[in-house]
């Protein structure tokens, strides 16, 4: 079975002999960056580095995907918000925002998104990724989800007030940020992406409240996941345990979530049957700062809790040494002997 | 008189089972805690629905009735929030709550101030900053709503903010206290450097460090952080100090998990 049969079979909830270890979120690190001189964050915009960048973490790191880009701004800066590109040990971020007063979001137009800001350039990483590794690894196509999105389009701040005071506006919001985001993940797949994962931190209970993400949110997430013409992994950051159920109608395959999420068992049996849970060794604590025997007992209590994918919780830290991602790989292989 | 005490909040919680059994809607669970004073109440409940025009009529009808201004900031304003942090802190309701309910709050006691000439008696004052090099403010956004909801002074520093820039408004304002958040563990050593020049120019306040990637070994490496898992507990922090002293050791020991 080739790498990219096993991922997509394990997100399809099928048996797999082993279970696959990937990064749904960005793997970028400055060991890799040093590695094949494709810094960030040159390496951010320009489509040949960006795409050697996401091959160092297969072949230099042994993760089992390529996952590109590596930010959660591509979209968000393509719809006119304003970026800070970071360093390169930082991501880029969204300082400004287009759409901060709901009557603004009456004359929003889509800009054409084939042509906008850094979108040609990931385009034409993952194919240039395709050509070079060809069709038997998968390539993960990372993305900000459409709740994110929106709340970058509006500002967090006035995102939360609309989901209390202006149900409509948020709903605009939504509607205006999805119809890019599925257009956005449709591009990626068409270029060459196997697997859209989308992070979507802002529809955390840490920020929403569940019977919103129930009411509000998940319909977007799930228009999404049925408009991608490719299996969806939905990440949330932080504990997310109380909307766990509603995530897995989100008709999206992977759930990926992070050490937070301490029942992981509970988390398989809950969603079981309506998606597969993806994560979670701790980005921070165990990637980051940990050592191989920490790395170990992650993966282990990871595979032992039944996740069908196994991943970093979240983004790999940039200082993340390469030895712990490649003994995560080899902890995963030594599970299975 | 109000008849209403942080204190009874967790009873009439339990007693109702909000927490656990989740029976109550959210307007229920708040019914329960509003003061029974129809005017106290009416601004409680302007508050809890962050709607700030009810907010300034409910004060008007306190004022109307003799009240003292800036006695509405104590006996009106901060116990109507204490009702939204107290079913945030049990889960009942959620963030945007918070942030609309201390937005409603502040205008109230801005227009109480222009009712008086005195001077408001501030609790203390907190200086909130997030880490140099990072630019995700939603953390520090939290803790400066909730502990201006508390009563605190906040000053905002905003993000990205450099040490030398910390180490000013120490001196200027005289905080009871710092908060410094960061996402993103690149940029969480920072706190260190702060943590550095103000025991260099001799201060000994506490830095209230969390968010993100940043753990309590981090922050415990460093003799004046003092970790907080939670953005709600900084509120907690600076009344802790405001009654038992800027003691770094006894704060660890109350608040630190062992």
């Amino acid at each position: 079975m080739t790498l990219k049969e096993n991922l997509l079979k394990a997100l399809n909830g099928e048996a797999v002999e082993k279970t696959p270890c990937v990064s749904v979120t960005q793997t970028g690190t400055v060991e890799l960056m040093d590695a094949v001189n494709a810094p960030w964050p040159e390496s951010q915009s320009d489509a040949k580095m960006m795409a050697d960048l996401a091959i160092a973490a297969h072949e230099i790191a042994g993760l089992e995907a390529v996952r590109v880009p590596y930010c959660l701004t591509v979209l968000a800066e393509a719809m006119g918000c304003e970026i800070n590109m970071g360093t390169k040990n930082r991501q880029p971020s969204v300082i400004a925002h287009p759409y901060e007063k709901p009557e603004m979001l009456d004359a929003a137009t889509k800009p054409d998104l084939k042509s906008a800001g850094r979108i040609p350039a990931v385009i034409e990483a993952i194919k240039d990724i395709r050509a070079r590794i060809g069709p038997d690894v998968p390539i993960i196509g990372g993305m900000e989800g459409p709740i994110t999105l929106a709340s970058d389009l509006v500002s967090v701040k006035s995102y939360m007030k609309w989901s209390i005071k202006n149900p409509d506006a948020l709903a605009k919001a939504n509607a205006f940020a999805n119809e890019a985001a599925i257009e956005y993940a449709n591009l990626m797949v068409e270029a060459g992406a196997d697997v859209i994962c989308i992070a979507d931190p802002v529809s955390s209970p840490d920020l929403m409240s569940p019977q919103d993400f129930h009411d509000k949110l998940m319909g977007t997430i799930t228009e999404f996941a049925d408009k991608v013409n490719a299996p969806v992994v939905l990440h949330v950051c932080g504990n997310v345990t109380a909307i766990l159920d509603y995530m897995a109608d989100c008709h999206c395959k992977g759930l990926s979530v992070e050490e937070k999420v301490e029942d992981v068992k509970g988390a398989v049996e809950k969603t079981k049957g309506r998606a597969v849970m993806v994560g979670n060794v701790s980005s921070p604590f165990v990637l980051l700062s940990g050592d191989e025997a920490k790395v170990t007992e992650a993966v282990n209590h990871a595979l032992d809790a039944g996740v069908a994918v196994l991943a970093p919780g979240c983004g790999i830290a940039p200082m993340t040494p390469t030895a712990n991602i490649k003994a995560m790989v080899a902890a995963r292989d030594k599970y299975f002997q | 008189m109000l008849d209403f005490k942080k204190e009874d909040i967790s009873d009439v919680l339990v007693r109702y089972n909000v927490a656990m059994e989740k029976t109550m809607t959210p307007d229920e669970a708040a019914e329960q805690l509003y003061p029974k004073d129809e005017l106290l109440k009416a601004v409680a409940v302007a508050i809890y629905e962050g709607e700030e025009d009810d907010v300034i009529e409910a004060l008007d009808a306190l004022l109307d009735a003799g009240k003292d201004p800036l006695k509405l900031i104590d006996e009106a304003l901060l116990p109507g929030m204490g009702v939204v942090s107290a079913l945030y802190d049990q889960g009942i309701i959620f963030l945007p709550n918070v942030m609309m309910s201390a937005d409603a709050m502040l205008e109230g006691i801005d227009y109480c101030k222009t009712k008086t000439a005195e001077i408001p008696e501030a609790k203390g004052t907190v200086v909130c900053h997030v880490a140099e090099g990072d630019v995700h403010d939603i953390g520090k956004n939290i803790v400066a709503a909730l502990l201006r909801a508390d009563g605190f002074d906040v000053v905002d520093l905003g993000r990205d903010v450099p040490t030398d820039e910390v180490i000013e408004a120490v001196a200027e304002h005289k905080p009871v206290m710092i908060t410094g958040t960061a996402l993103m563990t690149t940029t969480m050593y920072a706190f260190k450097e702060v943590n550095d020049k103000l025991v260099e120019k001799g201060y000994t306040i506490p830095f209230a460090c969390g968010g993100g990637a940043v753990n309590q070994e981090f922050v415990e490496s460093f003799s004046l952080g003092v970790y907080g898992e939670e953005a709600a507990e900084a509120p907690k922090f600076a009344n802790h100090i405001l009654k038992n002293g800027a003691d770094i050791g006894k704060l660890r020991d109350e608040f630190h998990i062992h």
